[in-house]
């Protein structure tokens, strides 16, 4: 994949915009999905994760914060997943 | 082919942020001294997050153990050095033991007004409430907690927008101070923080005698709150001002 468009990614069943650089700058996980030869015919990638709290990590990849409040474990477990 | 920028990963910041507030909550954070400490201590105690989670700690992580979290602690009591035969030869003393440490002598005071307005001002706030039993008499002990986020400058620290309640508390910095108020017949007196020096030196006081005008006194300067309570700790002290003067009490405002 040439450009850098935003891309789609289904997280168990609810598919999430974004652009692959908030990505992969900031998980692990993706850095290395979203490397080699991903992305010249793939629409959608599938992530066999709960999308609520990768919607939580999302936010706090775009912003750089997050509430206190939005931390759950699943959160965090996820963020260890993700790292 | 992407174009892979490699920058710091912000989820392993995050994850850092987490496991130096987590530690911190439960009170084993200020002990260390940078976040790398931190969270290498927090994983030897605890093993990573998710074991942390499956040992039920994660309220915790929300929320500090307001049972478990090291306090720093500073003590108000009477200096029993010299003989204690009238009111003007009475001393008091505050020590402080900083994050478990030894007990350090930190100053000397001529009044308990002075005494406690001086750790009031250093952020001390709980009052202890220590067994009477156990001789303890004459001496008040207080305690704070080191707000070691509000401290560091790390951009780990920054990663959290604060609950409502931690907004609060960081917004209300208020504390109390004390003054004295006492009668002799028709002679008043007070005891007040020093207005002059009190940005420099929040253990002074100042002697105030005067005539009818020490109530509006205290009531232009809003000490108005009632506190009892310190007769009962201080016993010798206030049964040596019983003996000069033939009505004492203590009024706080929040400045």
């Amino acid at each position: 994949m040439e450009s850098c468009g935003p891309i789609t990614i289904n997280v168990g069943g609810t598919t999430f915009t974004t652009s692959p650089t908030t990505l992969i700058n900031h998980s692990s996980y993706f850095l290395a999905l979203l490397s080699g030869t991903w992305g010249d015919d793939a629409d959608e990638i599938f992530v066999d994760q709960d999308p609520v709290p990768f919607a939580v990590l999302l936010a706090y990849m775009r912003r750089g914060n997050i509430k206190v409040d939005d931390i759950t474990t699943d959160v965090l477990t996820l963020a260890e997943f993700l790292g | 082919m992407h174009l892979l920028i490699f920058l710091p990963c912000r989820l392993e910041q995050f994850l850092l942020a987490v496991k130096i507030r987590w530690y911190y909550n439960i009170g084993r954070g200020p002990v260390c001294s940078t976040d790398e400490e931190i969270a290498t201590a927090f994983e030897e105690e605890h093993g990573g997050i998710r074991t942390a989670i499956s040992e039920g700690l994660f309220p915790f992580f929300l929320k500090q153990d307001d049972v478990g979290t090291e306090r720093d602690l500073a003590t108000v009591f009477i200096e029993f050095g010299a003989a204690l035969t009238s009111i003007d030869s009475v001393r008091f003393s505050v020590t402080e033991c900083i994050k478990g440490n030894d007990i350090q002598e930190k100053r000397s005071c001529d009044s308990l007004v002075g005494a406690l307005n001086g750790i009031f001002a250093n952020g001390y706030t709980s009052h202890e409430d220590l067994d009477r039993q156990n001789g303890y008499v004459n001496e008040a002990t207080f305690s704070r907690r080191t707000h070691r986020a509000e401290q560091n400058t790390s951009p780990t620290t920054r990663i959290f927008i604060p609950t409502n309640n931690e907004e609060r508390k960081h917004h209300n910095g208020r504390r109390k101070q004390l003054a004295m108020y006492l009668q002799n017949n028709s002679q008043y007196e007070l005891i007040t923080p020093s207005q002059i020096l009190i940005k420099d030196d929040p253990f002074a006081t100042t002697n105030i005698i005067e005539g009818h005008g020490t109530h509006l006194y205290l009531q232009k300067h809003r000490f108005i709150t009632r506190e009892d309570g310190l007769d009962e700790i201080f016993v010798t002290y206030f049964n040596l001002l019983k003996r000069k003067y033939t009505d004492c009490r203590v009024y706080s405002r929040m400045i």
